[in-house]
C-alpha cells in the first residue's frame, strides 16, 4: 500500500514537471480580466443602486406613512420660497424671538385630524451628522417627538448661533445651496417617539469683508414655535448666514 | 491594442507570475490535458480577477485559486463527460494494442499515468490532491463538496481501480 503511495507520488510529481514554467503573462487573459472587473465594477454599482433607493424609498414609506393627508382645515400654505430672517445679537433674550415659520395662521377650524403642533419640550434635538466640502458645511438636525401624543411640524427651524451663551449675529436663510437640498415645505406629523429632521449649511470660507466667528451652541426653534432647544455647536459660519431647508419626516434627506 | 496598465490587471499579472506554474500542474494532473490545463488557468485567474477581493489578500490567493481550478475541471468534465467517455474507449483500444509489446517496453509509470487517467474524475481529484498537493482529507473533502468519509473512499477505490487496471493490462 505504500509501495502504492510512494509511487503514485513519484508519478504525479514527474507529470507535473512536464508543464514548463510560465515566464510571460498572457495578453489576452489581462484583456478578459480587466473587461471581467469593468463588468462587474458596473453590476456592483448597479445593484448598489438599487439597495440605496429600495432602502431609501422603504424608508420614505414608513416615515412619511402617518401624515400624507391633510385636511381641508389646511390654511393658505406657508411661503416656500426663500426669505430670511434675522437674529439680531440681543444679550440676554433667553428666546429665540423669531419662531421660526411660515406661521400657517390656524384658524382653530374645524382639522381635527391636525394635532397640536411640536414644542421645545416635547422633542429632543439634536444634530445628527455633519459633513462638509470646499468650504461649505452641511448639519443635519434632528427632532424626535419624546412626548406621550403626536404632535405636527411645519415648515422652516429658528436658529441662533451662540458664543457660550451670547447670542450672535445670526442670518436664517431659507433656500437652497451646494450642500443644502431644495425640500419643499410639508406637514410632519410625530406619532411619539418619531423623529423629524432638518438640514442647514453655512460656509466657513469668508467672502470679502465677511468674517466668521466662533460659535459653541446653537439655539433651535421648532417651526411655529416659541421655546428653543440648545445643542452644543462649534462652528464658523462666515456672517452668520445659515441657509436651511424645512422640516421633513425622518431622518434620511431627501434628495432635491 | 495596448492594454493600459491597470493596477487591477498589473496585480493579476504579478500574481498569475507567481502562481501559474503550480496552478498549470494541478489542472493538467487532473485532467491529463496540458493545452485545457492552461486554458482552466486562465479561466480560473480571470474570474478571481472579477471579485478584486480575492486579490487583495495575497495570503489566500493561493487557497482561491487552487478551489477554483479543481472547480473548473469537475464542471468541464462533466460537460465533456459524453466526449471524454468516447475518447477514453478510443485511447484504451490503441493502448491496448501498444502494451501488447513482448518486451515490456511500456513504462511503468505511463501505464500508471493511464490508469489514473481511466478513473472516474472525482477519485482521480482525490488522488491529485491527496498525493501531489499533499492536503489533509478534510481539504479534499471541503474542495469536492463531500464529507471526509467520502474521500476516504473515493481514494481507495481509485487505487484500487488503478492497480486493477495494471494488474488487467500487464497480465494480458
Amino acid at each position: 500500500m505504500s509501495d502504492m503511495d510512494d509511487r503514485m507520488r513519484d508519478l504525479l510529481r514527474r507529470k507535473a514537471d512536464d508543464v514548463p514554467p510560465h515566464r510571460d503573462v498572457p495578453p489576452s487573459m489581462l484583456r478578459r480580466a480587466h473587461r471581467r472587473m469593468a463588468v462587474n465594477g458596473i453590476a456592483v454599482g448597479a445593484i448598489a443602486l438599487v439597495l440605496i433607493v429600495g432602502v431609501f424609498a422603504g424608508f420614505q414609506a414608513f416615515a412619511g406613512s402617518s401624515p400624507p393627508v391633510q385636511p381641508v382645515g389646511q390654511p393658505t400654505t406657508p411661503a416656500p420660497h426663500p426669505s430670511t430672517s434675522t437674529h439680531s445679537p440681543h444679550p440676554g433674550t433667553s428666546h429665540s424671538p423669531t419662531p421660526g415659520s411660515p406661521s400657517p395662521s390656524p384658524s382653530a377650524s374645524g382639522s381635527s385630524t391636525t394635532p397640536a403642533r411640536c414644542r421645545a419640550g416635547n422633542l429632543q434635538i439634536k444634530e445628527y451628522g455633519s459633513n462638509g466640502a470646499a468650504g461649505s458645511i452641511r448639519v443635519e438636525v434632528s427632532m424626535r417627538n419624546v412626548g406621550s401624543t403626536s404632535c405636527a411640524l411645519e415648515g422652516y427651524p429658528g436658529m441662533l448661533l451662540l458664543s457660550g451663551t451670547t447670542p450672535m449675529q445670526t442670518k436664517v436663510v431659507r433656500g437652497t445651496s451646494v450642500v443644502v437640498p431644495a425640500i419643499a415645505v410639508r406637514l410632519v406629523t410625530l406619532a411619539p417617539g418619531r423623529v423629524a429632521a432638518y438640514v442647514f449649511g453655512y460656509s466657513d470660507v469668508p467672502t470679502g469683508s465677511e468674517t466668521c466667528p466662533s460659535s459653541t451652541a446653537l439655539e433651535v426653534t421648532p417651526p411655529n414655535a416659541y421655546a428653543h432647544a440648545t445643542i452644543p455647536f462649534s462652528s464658523t459660519a462666515c456672517g452668520g448666514v445659515l441657509t436651511t431647508t424645512p422640516v421633513f419626516p425622518g431622518v434620511k434627506v431627501p434628495s432635491s | 491594442m495596448n492594454e493600459r496598465p491597470d493596477v487591477d490587471t498589473g496585480k493579476l499579472g504579478e500574481l498569475y507570475l507567481m502562481h501559474a506554474d503550480d496552478a498549470v500542474r494541478l489542472a493538467y494532473l487532473l485532467t491529463g490535458d496540458r493545452a485545457l490545463a492552461e486554458d482552466l488557468v486562465q479561466e480560473a485567474f480571470v474570474r478571481l480577477a472579477g471579485r478584486l477581493v480575492h486579490l487583495r489578500d495575497p495570503e489566500a490567493f493561493p487557497a482561491y485559486l487552487r478551489r477554483t481550478v479543481v472547480n473548473l475541471a469537475n464542471s468541464t468534465f462533466r460537460r465533456r463527460k459524453v466526449e471524454r467517455t468516447y475518447l477514453q474507449r478510443a485511447r484504451s483500444e490503441v493502448a491496448a494494442t501498444v502494451t501488447r509489446g513482448p518486451d515490456g517496453g511500456v513504462e511503468d509509470r505511463d501505464q500508471m499515468w493511464q490508469a489514473l487517467e481511466e478513473l472516474p474524475a472525482r477519485q482521480r481529484a482525490a488522488i491529485v490532491l491527496r498525493y501531489y498537493e499533499d492536503l489533509p482529507e478534510a481539504t479534499i473533502a471541503d474542495l469536492l463538496k463531500c464529507r471526509p468519509g467520502t474521500v476516504k473512499s473515493l481514494l481507495s477505490r481509485g487505487l484500487e481501480g488503478m492497480r486493477n487496471h495494471i494488474r488487467g493490462e500487464t497480465d494480458e
